[in-house]
């Protein structure tokens, strides 16, 4: 079996009284692809969001290549190699195109070499960000902001890449042409953890899948083991 | 009725203490100014209570009407109308001043607002300042120790304790003003307001009559709590009715008595009001110190009881059910 | 004609001044969502700090304002950890009075240790001659030395890697922390930069203005209007309204009357606060 590049253990995510996520346990093979699904409300996100550090875990532990980080505030975990692509995108809106994708290179302390290599690379991916690299981002579309996002946590060098339903609020076209940067990424040995809620896109590109309601993961297992109705029966009970 | 039973017994106790009190303390001076003042500021801080506490308008320049009405009451003295007067007469200024400055202010969000007042009563002081023939400038106004004929119609007694009377009424009045307001109609509009003004507005409140009303009538008891205030003292100066600290007066004692508790500036003011008396003996020898202290301990009132002595329990009740 | 020449040369002098002292308030917003309601009593404590420092080393009495540029930053930072970052930032309420609180501790802490009177640091006073126009050394000098720091600001803002990054946090504080930035710590530096643009106001404004305990009154007011004018948080307004803001007040001063400044700024304030609350240059409402 493959070295867990992430895995985590009974993870309980709350906002005061109101607890999102109960207890999760997952594990997310070394250049694996896996996908998280479940209806709304289910605590994707917050999962999502305590695995990069953005919320504190209130119960559970978590592992980045077998070394404990429970805990861990989010600028580590990202500088350690788990880049979260969030819910929502999150550009810097009152910032350029360039500047979103140079702040990971402050951040980490690249040199100019290293810097520029990964700018090239990104922008071969996606050119379309490499043709607006002066405008604001606050001013780009939705997918042109969620490349930017794909981009910006790229320039991390990330290890693993949790990824928070990237196609909400996209057109069928923009989706395709991010998820076809997916495979790519894996081929060069980046992990995944994808959630989203339309488990057929998810399951394109994950070998794995998890699907969680109500705070709880209920089922686990193989993409190529599981048909869409079994799914589905997990998402409904 | 809970809510009914805490005022009943609130209000009990009150007005034994209040009526008790000065019987006993009747020929200690000092013991009845302070009463006064308690009676005065906690007008001040009630009607400041309703905007903020009842209403979510934190007006850190109510103290500014409460200045209108000292004002108002000293010209009405110095220049020979019946100081009596002064008190609707006051109120209907305030009144007024609240409603022109209202209109901007209350469609406002809060961190404006509060900005807003904040700058309103500092430069109603410069103003005062200014105009110094008709205000008395830096010195502000001195009205007449003795106004014949004196009784009621002057404010003028030679008795303290019929200026305690005088308190007392006004602070009675103001009382059951604001508590026919929190039972009423009106009162309930308010708070929902206060909770969320968004869904208050769906359900068609109108969110601005009901703040710009609200903040009118805080002003006209402010602004009687500040004519009772200078027929007693005799004095009225800028920094006693636009300054910062006097501007902070109500806050402090609202909220060390609990904010929206319509006893919290009562409690607040008898307790922080002796607390000052004594902390000014030492002022003489240092200056600055009893002010320095009071923002110290307002500091730490926000950072640990922001819900005041009267909220202790309910404060207490919530880690409780936290422990369960 | 000469004399509007002189008011507008005064009002663009006081101009680069009113930048730096609403610098901080706006930059202390804009990243930290603070808004600092103890601006005057640290404005006027800079002031009293040059004066302390000008006394203590002698010489150049504006080389004294860098020691009490340092001491505001300890202060404001002390102030951050001991007190503010207890109290959420959502409850912006329980932040102002706390702020109001402390702004009445240190006005009268001040009253204590120096008392009411006023201080002053004496310096040469000069007046150039450009033409029909008098130049006031020290409005010059207080002037240029404001240039330069707000300018420095502005570099390191837009220039420099840090300043990226403290842009980023004030963007988006959970995206910063994704990107690895570490908002803690970058928080930590604004403020300090924050309370160093601070102490710098205040020991700017000693310089040509004698400084008394509530010295910081008009101060406070005119920053407030200031930031209110260019938009909470926003740099650019805040340097843009700071001389239109200087411009009203030296015209309202010498054309009507000296008091009466703070009334026109009080009308602006409102103004702007009703009609365009973000500011007229536009921002974060």
């Amino acid at each position: 079996m493959t070295n867990a590049i992430l895995e985590a253990e009974s993870v309980r995510v709350q906002y005061g009284e109101l607890v999102a996520v109960e207890s999760a346990t997952i594990r997310v093979p070394e250049g694996d692809a896996v996908a998280l699904i479940g209806p709304n409300g289910a605590g994707k996100t917050s999962l999502l969001k305590a695995l990069s550090g953005v919320l504190p875990m209130a119960g559970g532990r978590m592992w980045y290549r077998q070394q404990e980080v429970t805990g861990r505030p989010s600028h580590e975990l990202s500088r350690m190699g788990i880049a979260l692509i969030p819910e929502g995108r999150l550009p810097f809106s009152s910032m350029t195109v360039l500047e979103n994708l140079m702040l990971p290179v402050y951040s980490q302390r690249m040199d100019k070499r290293q810097a520029e290599e990964r700018l090239d690379f990104v922008y071969s991916l996606f050119p379309r960000l490499k043709e607006r690299t002066r405008q604001r981002a606050g001013s780009l579309s939705g997918g042109e902001q969620q490349m930017l996002v794909v981009a910006r946590a790229l320039m991390m060098n990330p290890k693993i890449l949790l990824i928070d339903e990237p196609s909400l609020g996209l057109a069928p076209i923009i989706v395709q042409q991010i998820y076809e940067v997916l495979p790519q990424l894996k081929n060069l040995g980046v992990s995944i953890l994808l959630v989203e809620q339309s488990s057929t896109l998810a399951l394109s590109v994950c070998s794995s899948v998890y699907v969680m309601r109500e705070g709880k993961i209920v089922f686990s297992g193989n993409s190529s083991d599981v048909t869409q109705e079994e799914l589905t029966h997990y998402y409904l009970k | 009725m809970n809510r009914n039973k805490g005022f009943l017994m609130g209000a009990a106790i009150a007005l034994v203490l209040s009526v008790v009190l000065p019987v006993v303390f009747r020929s200690d001076n000092y013991v009845l100014d302070l009463l006064i003042s308690i009676l005065i500021w906690t007008v001040v801080s009630q009607s400041w209570s309703l905007l903020a506490g009842i209403g979510g308008m934190w007006s850190l320049g109510h103290i500014a009407f409460f200045g209108f009405g000292a004002y108002t009451t000293a010209l009405f003295a110095i220049h020979g109308v019946p100081a009596v007067l002064g008190l609707p007469a006051g109120a209907a200024v305030s009144a007024l001043v609240a409603l022109a400055l209202g209109f901007f202010i209350c469609r406002l969000s809060g961190h404006y607002f509060t900005l807003v007042t904040f700058v309103f009563t500092l430069g109603a002081g410069v103003l005062f300042r200014y105009f110094d023939d008709f205000t008395g400038g830096d010195y502000g106004l001195i009205v007449p120790l003795k106004l014949s004929p004196s009784g009621i119609l002057n404010l003028s007694w030679d008795s303290q304790m019929a200026y305690y009377i005088l308190a007392w009424v006004i602070t009675v009045f103001c009382t059951l003003v604001i508590w026919l307001i929190v039972r009423s109609g009106f009162g309930l509009k308010l708070a929902a307001i206060r909770e969320d003004s968004r869904s208050a507005r769906a359900v068609g409140i109108d969110v601005f009559r009901v703040r710009l009303i609200t903040f009118c009538i805080g002003a006209a008891l402010a602004s009687l709590a500040g004519s009772v205030y200078v027929s007693y003292y005799k004095l009225i100066e800028p920094n006693t009715a636009f300054g910062l600290s006097a501007a902070l007066n109500p806050v402090i004692f609202s909220i060390a008595g609990g904010v929206g508790h319509i006893f919290g500036g009562l409690v607040g003011s008898a307790i922080l009001l002796p607390l000052s008396s004594f902390l000014n003996m030492f002022a003489t020898t240092l200056p600055g110190i009893d002010r320095a202290v009071y923002g110290l301990i307002m500091m730490l009132l926000i950072l640990f009881l922001p819900k005041g002595v009267l909220g202790i329990r309910q404060a207490l009740s919530q880690s409780k059910r936290k422990q369960a | 004609m000469e004399l509007l020449l002189q008011v507008i040369t005064n009002s663009i002098l006081l101009g680069f001044v009113y930048v730096l002292v609403a610098l901080g308030l706006s930059l202390i917003f804009g990243i930290l969502h603070i808004v600092n309601f103890s601006h005057g009593a640290l404005l006027i404590l800079g002031g009293y700090m040059t004066y302390v420092f000008w006394k203590l080393i002698g010489g150049w009495p504006y080389a004294a304002i860098i020691p009490a540029m340092l001491v505001l930053t300890v202060v404001g930072v002390v102030l951050y950890y001991v007190y503010l970052r207890f109290i959420p930032p959502q409850e912006g309420l329980r932040q102002i009075l706390g702020l109001v609180g402390f702004n009445m501790v240190l006005e009268n802490v001040i009253l204590m240790v120096f008392g009411p009177g006023t201080v002053s640091i004496s310096s040469q006073l000069a007046f150039y001659r450009l033409g029909f126009i008098n130049i006031n050394s020290k409005y010059l000098t207080a002037a240029i030395l404001s240039v330069i720091l707000v300018a420095v600001t502005f570099l390191i803002l837009y220039r420099t890697s840090l300043g990226a990054k403290i842009r980023a946090v004030a963007d988006n504080p959970t995206a910063a922390g994704i990107v690895g930035i570490n908002v803690t710590k970058i928080y930590f530096i604004a403020l300090c930069i924050g309370f160093l643009l601070t102490g710098a106001a205040g020991g700017v404004i000693s310089t040509y203005y004698a400084v008394t305990p509530t010295g910081g009154i008009p101060f406070v007011i005119l920053a407030f209007t200031i930031v209110v004018l260019g938009g909470l948080g926003n740099l650019l307004g805040t340097v843009i309204g700071a001389f239109i803001i200087s411009f009203v007040q030296n015209f309202t001063s010498v054309y009507l009357a000296p008091e009466l400044e703070f009334v026109m700024l009080f009308i602006i304030f409102l103004a702007i606060v009703v009609a365009r609350p973000q500011g007229l240059i536009g921002g974060k409402a």
